[in-house]
């Protein structure tokens, strides 16, 4: 197979791991009576394109919509479905549940419920990657609400100073919870941080190659030595900011069907026949994520409720600082 | 031993530690100074708050001693990247006026990532900051708060700090910085969560917390003439704090009297007294008192000298609060 058909594949394998692992999720959840929290719906090509073109031991850090993310950058399905379920026998032990699961074996440094607060914290992944000269980046998702936060200024500007190897991609899905892009954000988001010498650029995120070449380009000049870079991708959360949020209130019918007609995983659908991969071959891998979905939340059903011990462990190291 | 400031004992502990771990990173505003401008022959122009950090550039170069922007949340969350890439990150934030800036970073990253992580990240922090309001870290698990009174714990805690896995705040105190005192030469560390006692006693016990030890001390001299031998109290560390060795003192004479600098309410002087009422209830002689400034939103007032000096207790307030207590 050529390299991007493999490329090509690679992307709908994420994509719809991301797809049918919430699909699942909403399935199993309402039915068990678990939080269902901020559905990734709509969005798939941004965390999907962005993770495809990053190396495994590259890190990622999330927000509070953080399902997208974690499943995208390689999270282990069925200890994240027992996160979610709240099982001790989840990937943080069930206490981090979405908005904080980590699974640094893989990449991915967690999510947070301060939408712009990560950024720091990628910024200090990016500086430890450059202090070591090592050929690795750091990802921070945020959302176009999260642009507004002061912290965000402060890290990407000292990420311009110093060059740091870090990526910063934001999420545009024009909702802030129930408030409009264009209404809080003033000027374009792509273009706030241009006057800093950083690269920025704005991307269909709808459509999963896009963005994977905007990152795999961010990536390049990172690791490079030449500073982050922000990208913008548009997109569209079906969801309301969490599930079951009526979020008709402040969308008209007629925007969400523009959107759901460029569903990003029918584009890279019909994007990936015309390189010449077969339905076949889709078919299978839609197929096995599917399967892999269903197959954590059957599993989480049955993990290990948390015990009063588990709650109570790890507060601190358990290293003093003694000699 | 040498006879040391204590801010020179605070940067003697630092210096050791960078030279014997290179995995420390210290950032923060102007600690070398004039940053970024070596080819005009600027390097090392401030050296930090009060020289702490002054010199280090030049021995551990610009990659290790970080002059940071004015950008205290977006170096508080470097730190906690840092930190969760293998570094020990030692950050300065100047005075604790200035802790709020970082506090979504400090509590919801650095205080909590080891916990929700399940011990996946780790945070050795070290936060180095002057002021009295230590009381709002010591709210939140996960953070150890330590603030040291003299030279020698200034180093010991200092190192402790720094070679810590779990993040540590140091509420340094400007009032102590020219403080002298013997210091071991070499390096060491005091265990954090212990307290200990400055000044055996019979009658009450005097619990001094950083600065305060020093008034305590005082106070427990003017007592002893008054025929009143107080036992003082250093906490040092402030969170978690050493309930059993408080709790082992007061059973011993009786009586408690914290003397917290910081703010009254919710504070670490009320902490104490309510949980030693618990712990030593059936030896109590009187009930657990603390004393602290008025509750007015001042800090310190170290602008003014004419006001701190009505602002603070000082040792005459505890000797009265002491005389009181043991009548």
């Amino acid at each position: 197979m050529p390299a991007d058909q493999q490329i090509m594949l690679d992307l709908y394998r994420r994509l719809c791991r991301c797809r049918e692992f919430e699909s699942a999720l909403i399935r199993y959840a309402t039915k068990d009576g678990k939080p269902v929290g901020h559905p990734y719906f709509g969005q798939e090509a941004v965390a999907a394109g962005v993770c495809t073109a990053l190396r495994p031991a590259d890190r990622v850090v999330g927000t509070h919509r953080a399902h997208g993310y974690a499943v995208a950058k390689g999270c282990d399905l069925e200890r994240l479905a027992l996160e979610l379920y709240g099982s001790a026998e989840g990937t943080c032990r069930g206490r981090a549940g979405e908005m904080y699961v980590a699974e640094t074996d893989v990449g991915y440094f967690g999510g947070t419920q301060i939408v712009g607060g990560n950024v720091a914290m990628a910024a200090g992944l990016a500086l430890a990657a450059q202090l070591g000269q090592l050929d690795r980046v750091a990802v921070s998702f945020i959302g176009d609400g999260a642009v507004n936060q002061g912290v965000v200024d402060e890290a990407l500007n000292m990420a311009a100073i110093w060059s740091l190897p870090l990526i910063v991609v934001v999420d545009n899905n024009g909702y802030a919870q129930t408030t409009s892009v264009r209404y809080a954000t003033a000027g374009l988001i792509a273009e706030r941080w241009a006057p800093y010498g950083i690269t920025s650029l704005t991307v269909d995120g709808q459509r999963a190659t896009q963005v994977y070449d905007a990152a795999q380009s961010a990536r390049a000049r990172a690791v490079g030595g030449q500073g982050p870079t922000v990208i913008e991708a548009l997109t569209y959360r079906y969801e309301g900011h969490y599930y079951g949020d009526r979020h008709r209130r402040y969308r008209s019918q007629e925007e969400v069907d523009s959107w759901l007609a460029r569903d990003p995983v029918e584009l890279h659908h019909q994007a990936a026949l015309e390189a010449g991969l077969t339905e076949a071959a889709l078919d299978q891998v839609r197929a096995a994520a599917s399967a892999d979905s269903e197959a954590a939340f059957e599993r989480a059903r049955g993990g290990r409720a948390v015990a009063p011990p588990d709650l109570l462990e790890g507060v601190f190291t358990g290293r003093p600082g003694e000699d | 031993m040498t006879a040391m400031k204590y801010w020179q004992a605070a940067a003697d502990a630092l210096r050791q530690e960078m030279r014997r771990d290179p995995s420390i990173i210290v950032l923060g505003e102007d600690v070398a100074g004039g940053a970024g401008r070596a080819a005009e022959g600027i390097i090392d122009a401030w050296g930090g708050p009060f020289g702490i950090t002054r010199g280090l550039i030049k021995e551990f170069g610009p990659a290790r001693v970080r002059d940071t922007p004015i950008s205290e949340a977006g170096f508080t969350g470097i730190a906690a990247g840092l930190a969760a890439d293998g570094y020990r990150p030692w950050v300065d934030i100047m005075f604790t006026e200035l802790l709020p800036l970082a506090w979504e970073q400090l509590t919801n990253k650095i205080a909590r990532s080891h916990y929700l992580s399940a011990g996946q990240l780790r945070m050795p922090v070290t936060i180095k900051t002057f002021g009295d309001c230590y009381s709002p870290a010591c709210h939140y698990p996960g953070l150890i708060c330590v603030a040291p009174s003299d030279p020698y714990s200034a180093k010991g805690l200092m190192t402790a700090a720094i070679r810590s896995d779990d993040p540590v705040v140091v509420f340094d105190n400007l009032r102590l910085l020219r403080h002298q005192g013997e210091v071991p030469e070499e390096a060491y560390a005091l265990p954090l969560g212990q307290a200990r006692v400055v000044r055996p006693g019979s009658a009450l016990t005097l619990l001094g917390i950083g600065p305060s030890t020093s008034v305590c001390l005082a106070a427990a001299a003017d007592l002893a003439d008054a025929g009143l031998p107080a036992e003082v109290v250093d906490l040092l560390t402030l969170s978690p704090w050493d309930v059993a060795g408080v709790t082992e003192s007061v059973r011993r004479t009786g009586r408690l009297l914290v003397v917290d600098f910081d703010h009254p309410e919710c504070g670490l002087g009320a902490t104490i007294c309510a949980r030693i009422t618990e712990a030593a209830w059936d030896a109590l002689q009187a009930p657990p008192t603390f004393l602290t400034p008025p509750p007015v939103p001042a800090m310190g007032m170290d602008a003014n000298p004419a006001m701190a000096a009505m602002y603070l207790p000082d040792a005459g307030a505890v000797v009265a609060a002491a005389a009181k207590l043991c009548g």
